[in-house]
């Protein structure tokens, strides 16, 4: 007999999104706004997020999980800030996903925190199939990395909700056209929000965290 | 490259999926849109591996192109 022919209609990855829903739906129960990050290596996210941890952790109680492959040095990092934080290390694995970030809250009590922020492996292309339950999805881009990179990766730049260009300190020494690079921005995803900063000298740090204080409610 | 991750996902909601129906899967049907981004040939390559083993072991992958952020099985060839 032939073989006959279903209709399943099932998003592949269900039971990603499922337990993203439950986590998403766990974090607002417990008034914590999650914040993720996510750029290539290199770009900056790490001492950017030091200095937002730094800054936020006066008013607010935050914490953050940071995905790498391997090293716990980005938690030694971060966690010079003061804030509670831990290291996910994700072995061979390119991105993070639900479950890893639940398996990494465990202990931990959401209801004492604010903020959370969510440092993805250093990816531009695996970390936009996976929904982690974050409220914000900020996607990391630096001046030193070619105005053309949104155009190049443009599925990270539909799945995030916030643009942050970050060393534009460095923007005239390594001739980076912003108007083109913002241009790009907006070719990809038109109307979406930019910010630019400078995590070393603290330009644009801090509207970046006005923000996301406004993003909270 | 995380076709494989994307595969195995691909093979565990085949196989509930078969399991419920009854009979053999022999062919798997997605979607897979070109902003998802997924690599076709990448997908293929790791549905065959994370299929090893599986009570969908040695089915067919069948993958439609579409223009959006499809990641969808879509039908499965069951064989009584």
């Amino acid at each position: 007999m032939a073989p006959r022919l279903v209709e399943v209609r099932q998003n592949i990855l269900k039971h990603n999104d499922i337990l993203a829903r439950a986590l998403r739906d766990r974090f607002q129960a417990h008034g914590v706004f999650v914040v993720s990050l996510v750029s290539s290596p290199g770009s900056g996210k790490t001492m950017l997020l030091e200095r937002i941890l730094t800054t936020l952790q006066s008013r607010y109680r935050v914490a953050a999980l940071v995905g790498d492959l391997a090293t716990e040095n980005d938690a030694a990092r971060l966690a010079r800030s003061g804030a509670q934080v831990r290291q996910i290390t994700t072995g061979t694995i390119c991105h993070l996903d639900a479950a890893m970030v639940e398996q990494a809250l465990d202990g931990w009590a959401l209801d004492q925190l604010d903020f959370l922020f969510v440092e993805n492996v250093g990816n531009l292309v695996c970390p936009a199939s996976y929904d982690l339950g974050e409220h914000l999805r900020c996607v990391i881009l630096s001046v030193a990395e070619g105005e053309d990179k949104p155009l190049k990766y443009p599925t990270i730049f539909n799945t995030a909700d916030v643009a942050v260009i970050t060393k534009i300190d460095l923007a005239e020494a390594v001739e980076c056209d912003r108007t083109a690079l913002e241009r790009n921005v907006q070719t990809v995803r038109p109307g979406m929000r930019t910010l630019s900063v400078s995590a070393k000298t603290g330009e644009g740090m801090a509207e970046l965290v006005t923000f996301l204080e406004h993003a909270t409610t | 490259m995380h076709e494989l991750s994307v595969a195995v996902s691909l093979v565990e909601i085949a196989t509930e999926e078969g399991g419920r129906l009854g009979g053999r899967v022999c062919a798997v049907h997605v979607k897979i849109g070109q902003l998802a981004g997924v690599a076709k040939e990448a997908l293929a390559f790791s549905f065959d591996i994370a299929c090893q083993d599986t009570p969908i072991a040695g089915s067919r992958l069948v993958i439609e192109d579409t223009d959006g952020r499809e990641l969808e099985l879509v039908a499965l060839e069951i064989e009584s």
